[in-house]
């Protein structure tokens, strides 16, 4: 399929991009990236819970490739600006690629590992619902909260790339971590388990004890997507050429 | 009739811009853009080539627009820029399975051969590679895809005389089929001297000089003299005083005199007295 | 067929092919009829422009030396030894001329110059 190959040709000259730029942004991408990584991972540490673990760890992951993948788009001169492909093929094989550096990633780090406790915990936690290998099963709402968290840092990390002033990418992927942990320690007070932890989103006991959940999660879907279609405009912006 | 067509074109760096370029390349034959370091060379070149956003303008590659035809485009034009513009990590039979796989119709037996002529090791990394030979696979790699426009950013400095001379007869390989165009930036003016059709000076993002390059040697003469009258100093370009007298350019054919040399200046005479002058004289 | 040019001489390359390939038509190197190299291998051989061969083939044709088949090249007409042998003359008294001034100028009689011409001629 002439598809699949294009992309696979895509996905190749991203990661073949001259190193150049790569040493300047390289150190800010992974700062973000330990800083998610470490909020996370500090805020779980006492509340013994896989599911939001591995959630954590993959969506931080895909940050990170995203936010990879945006560096080596925009160190030029490259081959992916020279493939003879249209504009709208470059766009979305951009957004897709994302997924295949964040794919070969997990398969690298030994996010393999998150990878397997993700899917025994979301599978479990979802299709059990009860007592299971976890001490706080995600239910639907913790799912649903996952899906978006993982929306967001996906939409955050194409930003970093399609944002061409360094310094607007910057304040924005600051004022994004503070938002995006605010928010998360927000949700744990009305929540009234050990507050200010940060897997409070993520597990159904925490919406038990909320008087309007749905609301919670709501507001967190229009943002993720609000995110997302953000990054999307810019992308089609981007991609059509004025010249 | 003509393969590039630039209307109106600028982009804007911020500190530099190019401001409403018109430049129309001919089909067939070599232009050559010449000027400073920093004149705006290397930035038209990463616009034409995509490399680079540009604010508004258009350009026509062999008649056709960017937009819609992205991917024919694309497959018309190979360029070579000022550094490798893939990581050099690779090594080249990696880079040549990638060629193959995106390009329509790359001339492997020919890559093999050119490797082979300017004696490019396949089998090490293009980081190990000297300046010089990652020039020249840089240029390998574009002289064998199958293209109508090849574009090239200084493709001979740092290069020794003897490959420079190969590619140089490689490039007028290229243009035995006169559907092909050629445009490139140098400050070898040798080159240019040599085998450019048409010539064009870039100085601060403008295009001061834009000819064929029989009809400029033949405009001006490099005049040299021991005084200069007032009638040599109004039509003088870039007067150049040494401890035995002056030298300038001029339109004017009919100077003569006692001790007054005149001559028909090369290329790089005529850009030598003309840039940095703000495009005066012309 | 061998074409020398010079950078350094100071008349244009074109001028240069276009009097390299008259004096071979002179000569008798290059018979009426005989095909010349395209432009473009003209250009590629010499290491010359595109535009300075095309010039220097459209002025010998417009001379009369040569002539092109389209589609097929670019050839030595049949008068050309003639025409060459013309110009050759041509040139010759025109040069004749700016001597006879410059002799004149100097104050060198024509007795003298015709000498000279003999003494030279014999080497």
């Amino acid at each position: 399929m002439k598809f699949i190959k294009e992309l696979f040709n895509y996905y190749k000259a991203t990661v073949f991009a001259p190193r150049g730029k790569i040493r300047q942004y390289a150190p800010i991408v992974a700062g973000y990236f330990l800083l998610i990584l470490g909020l996370q991972l500090s805020g779980l540490y006492n509340f013994n819970n896989g599911a939001a673990v591995s959630c954590a760890g993959t969506a931080g992951v895909l940050f990170l490739s995203g936010a990879a993948a945006g560096i080596c788009t925009n160190s030029k001169p490259n081959l992916i600006a020279l493939m003879p492909i249209s504009r709208k093929k470059s766009l979305v094989f951009r957004f897709i690629t994302v997924f295949l550096i964040w794919l070969t990633a997990m398969a690298v780090i030994f996010a393999a590992m998150l990878f397997v406790g993700l899917l025994t915990a979301v599978i479990v936690s979802i299709v059990e619902g009860g007592e299971s290998v976890l001490d706080y099963p995600m239910g639907v709402y913790g799912g649903l909260f996952t899906a978006f968290y993982f929306v967001m840092l996906y939409s955050a990390s194409m930003l970093s790339g399609l944002i061409k002033s360094r310094k607007v990418c910057n304040i924005f992927l600051l004022c994004f971590v503070i938002l995006l942990f605010g928010g998360i320690l927000l949700m744990g007070i009305p929540c009234k388990l050990q507050t200010g932890s940060l897997a409070a989103p993520f597990v159904s006991a925490c919406y038990e004890s909320m008087s309007m959940p749905w609301l919670f999660i709501t507001l967190w879907g229009v943002a993720a997507f609000a995110l997302f279609g953000v990054a999307l405009y810019l992308g089609i912006k981007q991609y059509s050429a004025k010249y | 009739m003509y393969g590039l067509e630039i209307k109106d074109l600028t982009v804007d760096l911020g500190a530099f811009k190019l401001e409403r370029l018109n430049l129309n390349i001919k089909k067939g034959c070599i232009t050559g853009l010449i000027g400073r370091n920093g004149a705006g060379k290397s930035t038209l070149i990463k616009t034409l080539t995509r490399q680079q956003d540009a604010q508004s303008g258009s350009i026509l590659y062999n008649g056709l627009k960017f937009n819609g035809n992205e991917a024919q485009v694309m497959n018309s034009l190979s360029c070579v820029y000022d550094a490798p513009h893939f990581n050099m990590a690779l090594k080249p039979k990696k880079i040549l399975k990638y060629y193959c796989s995106v390009y329509e119709g790359f001339d492997t037996e020919r890559y093999h051969k050119l490797m082979e002529k300017f004696r490019l090791p396949e089998d090490m990394r293009i980081s190990k590679y000297s300046f010089g030979m990652q020039r020249k696979y840089c240029i390998i790699l574009a002289l064998c895809r199958k293209s109508e426009l090849l574009i090239l950013d200084e493709p001979t400095s740092g290069i020794d005389p003897f490959d420079r001379n190969e590619i140089v007869s490689l490039i007028q390989d290229y243009l035995m089929d006169e559907n092909h165009t050629v445009l490139f930036s140098t400050h070898i003016t040798e080159d240019l001297d040599k085998i450019a059709d048409y010539v064009v000076m870039f100085e601060d993002g403008k295009i001061t000089l834009d000819d064929d390059k029989v009809t400029l040697t033949e405009r001006y003469r490099l005049v040299q003299c021991d005084n200069m009258t007032a009638e040599m100093q109004s039509g003088a370009i870039g007067i150049k005083k040494n401890m035995f007298g002056y030298t300038f350019l001029t339109q004017d054919k009919e100077i003569a005199g006692e001790g007054v040399k005149t001559k028909i200046p090369t290329l790089e005479e005529i850009f030598v007295h003309m840039l940095g002058n703000g495009g005066e004289g012309i | 067929m061998r074409i020398l040019i010079s950078y350094e001489s100071g008349v244009p390359i074109y001028e240069q092919i276009k009097s390299e390939l008259r004096g071979q038509i002179i000569r008798g190197d290059l018979p009426p009829n005989a095909v010349l190299p395209s432009i473009r291998t003209l250009a590629r051989e010499l290491k010359v422009g595109v535009i300075t061969a095309k010039r220097a083939y459209d002025d010998l044709c417009a001379e009369g030396f040569l002539y092109t088949v389209q589609g097929k090249g670019v050839y030595v007409s049949k008068s050309a030894e003639v025409k060459a042998e013309n110009y050759a003359v041509n040139e010759i008294r025109s040069k004749l001329k700016d001597l006879a001034a410059f002799a004149e100028k100097n104050s060198v009689e024509a007795k003298t110059v015709l000498e000279l011409v003999k003494e030279i001629w014999k080497e």
